[in-house]
């Protein structure tokens, strides 16, 4: 670049905290932690709590890309597809390091989805690896003993322990008994906590005919993990979070229609209630719990009445504005029924104004303030394959993390 | 000097090297050190800049003269920015001191995110060499952090 040296006679504005703090906020964090060895300050400057805060609330918080979990279930079994395990779809530069990465090839399927830049990959059920895709950090789980039926849906949720840079994570597997209980369901919990390294098995009573769906990942928000139910029962949600209780979980009843649920998924709003997001055919509906779950009583179920809407799109009103959203009954040329409607993909994790969908080979996002709706990734062709896939963004963790070291 | 009488109100900037700038009060009022002075009635008819050269002012000006006008769309405004920071990193950086001293936060913003830039890539052997900067590790401590951010030392560029 030609770049001149810095004359010495002349006062030099990097040494000046306050712009180096500048220039400091304006870097991507690979950069930041790269020039910590520039010298001492620069390394004092940047450990600071106060910079840390002040960059975690600069930074531009998008996705990276998606990761893709390639399987199919036909009954009580997972069947992977013949393509490369672990899939991600990068939307920007940074995202395109990814694909690069050789160990993840060796690290199974992505089984259990993303929590803070990390992701739980391996095969379910039983052999589970957790990573960092960033900086090939992995931490190999010990095996964990599997009941035979039905297949585990699996969980993940990883978080910033203290100051230390290291993370702490939970990886739960759950089954329910898939036999005809008509009043009451049995719970199987197995929880690893990297602050334990061991496995923890729980098996609990639910008051309810609640059967989870098998061999899913479970959404979790904040440290509490949603299942969902296989059909139609009276309360089809099921929301744990270990933290609080080990063998107690609220259940909730989906708002809205419940027949006309076809896809859905879950968020968090700016004020930390449950955010959920329900779509079919005709469009979507998103609707916020009335309180905190922390809120509501373990053994008080929580109904239909307590969500609130929020917002409702019907797809043939933004077709006009948004060819790319055609009335879905004008492609009836797809065989896969599926393959007809938006999916629901996921909420930003920090901000549940924007939504992410799936329509055919396409990955949109919508803005619930502004009611824009923009393409954000597009596969080349429209490959059948893809179409029951589930879908990941996938944000790096802001500040960098470690995982505790791996014990087997 | 004669005060003005025109409607529109000037000020004269009287740089560290004894230049004086006359200009339109609504343009010089962008920087908030300036602001400040007018409000609290402290600045006589000649403000005096200590920190800022008239080789930066001129530049500055240029700058502050651009943003005032509202007329300029979004986009055109973005690409006077991307052009204004187009200059050797020396002169950015005497900029950014004066930005930083004439508190005009979107100048700063936009010389800041251009060292930044600059930098991103680069390693910090580039970077002290470029700054002038002494490390002041010891072969040790410097080893310990490269240690614990392997991946942050993957893909930088060549020097």
């Amino acid at each position: 670049m030609g770049l001149p040296t810095w004359d010495r006679t002349r006062m030099n504005p990097i040494n000046c905290d306050d712009i180096l703090h500048e220039i400091f906020l304006r870097l991507p964090i690979k950069s930041v932690v790269r020039f910590k060895c520039v010298a001492t300050k620069w390394n004092e400057l940047i450990s600071t709590p106060y910079f840390r805060s002040c960059y975690l609330s600069s930074v531009k918080y998008s996705p990276l890309g998606f990761f893709e979990s390639l399987k199919v279930i036909r009954g009580d079994k997972i069947y992977y597809k013949d393509m490369p395990p672990l899939s991600f779809l990068p939307i920007c530069e940074e995202g395109e390091d990814i694909n690069s990465l050789s160990f993840l090839k060796d690290v199974g399927y992505l089984v259990g989805g993303v929590s803070n830049g990390f992701i739980l990959c391996g095969w379910n059920p039983g052999r589970y690896v957790v990573c960092n895709p960033l900086t090939n950090q992995l931490f190999c789980l010990p095996k964990v003993r599997t009941r035979r039926y039905p297949m585990p849906t699996l969980g993940f949720s990883c978080e910033e322990a203290d100051d230390n840079g290291l993370v702490r994570f939970k990886v739960i597997q759950a089954t329910t008994t898939s036999h005809d209980v008509l009043t009451e369901t049995t719970m199987f919990i197995d929880i690893f906590r990297s602050e334990t390294s061991n496995w923890k098995q729980l098996v609990f009573p639910i008051a309810t005919n609640f059967i989870m769906k098998p061999g899913q990942i479970c959404i979790v928000i904040k440290g509490v993990f949603l299942w969902l139910d296989i059909d139609h029962n009276e309360y089809d949600i099921a929301a744990y979070n270990p933290n609080l209780s080990e063998n107690q979980l609220w259940l909730l009843q989906r708002p809205g229609d419940p027949l006309k649920v076809m896809t859905t998924t879950f968020g968090e709003s700016s004020d930390g209630l449950l955010v959920y997001a329900t779509g079919d055919t005709y469009g979507f509906e998103i609707w916020v719990l009335r309180k905190k779950l922390s809120g509501y009583n373990f053994s008080s179920k929580i109904g239909r009445d307590e969500w609130v809407p929020r917002h409702t799109v019907n797809y043939q009103s933004i077709s006009i504005e948004y060819p790319m959203m055609v009335r879905f009954s004008e492609i009836s040329h797809d065989r896969c029924y599926f393959n007809k409607f938006p999916h629901m993909v996921a909420f930003h994790p920090q901000d549940s104004t924007i939504l992410y969908l799936k329509f055919k080979h396409k990955i949109l996002w919508y803005n619930v303030d502004t009611g824009k709706l923009e393409l954000v990734y597009c596969h080349g062709n429209n490959d059948p394959n893809r179409n029951d896939m589930g879908l990941f963004p996938y944000f790096r963790a802001v500040w960098p993390m470690s995982l505790p070291p791996s014990t087997s | 000097m004669a005060t003005t009488t025109t409607e529109t109100k000037m000020l004269t900037l009287c740089t560290s090297d004894k230049q004086q700038f006359q200009i339109e009060e609504t343009i010089a009022l962008q920087a908030v050190t300036i602001r400040n002075m007018v409000e609290d009635e402290c600045a006589s008819n000649v403000i005096p800049l200590p920190n800022v050269n008239s080789k930066i002012m001129i530049q500055i000006i240029e700058y502050l003269k651009k943003h005032v006008d509202s007329s300029v769309s979004k986009e055109d405004m973005e690409k006077f920015d991307s052009a204004f920071v187009e200059k050797k990193l020396s002169e950015i950086f005497d900029i950014i001191l004066a930005a930083n001293y004439l508190n005009i936060k979107n100048l700063l913003d936009i010389c800041c995110q251009r060292v930044a830039d600059v930098m991103k890539n680069k390693s910090p052997e580039w970077v002290r060499r470029t700054f002038n900067i002494v490390n002041d590790f010891t072969a040790e401590e410097e080893a310990k952090i490269r240690k614990e951010h392997e991946w942050a030392f993957e893909g930088v560029d060549e020097d």
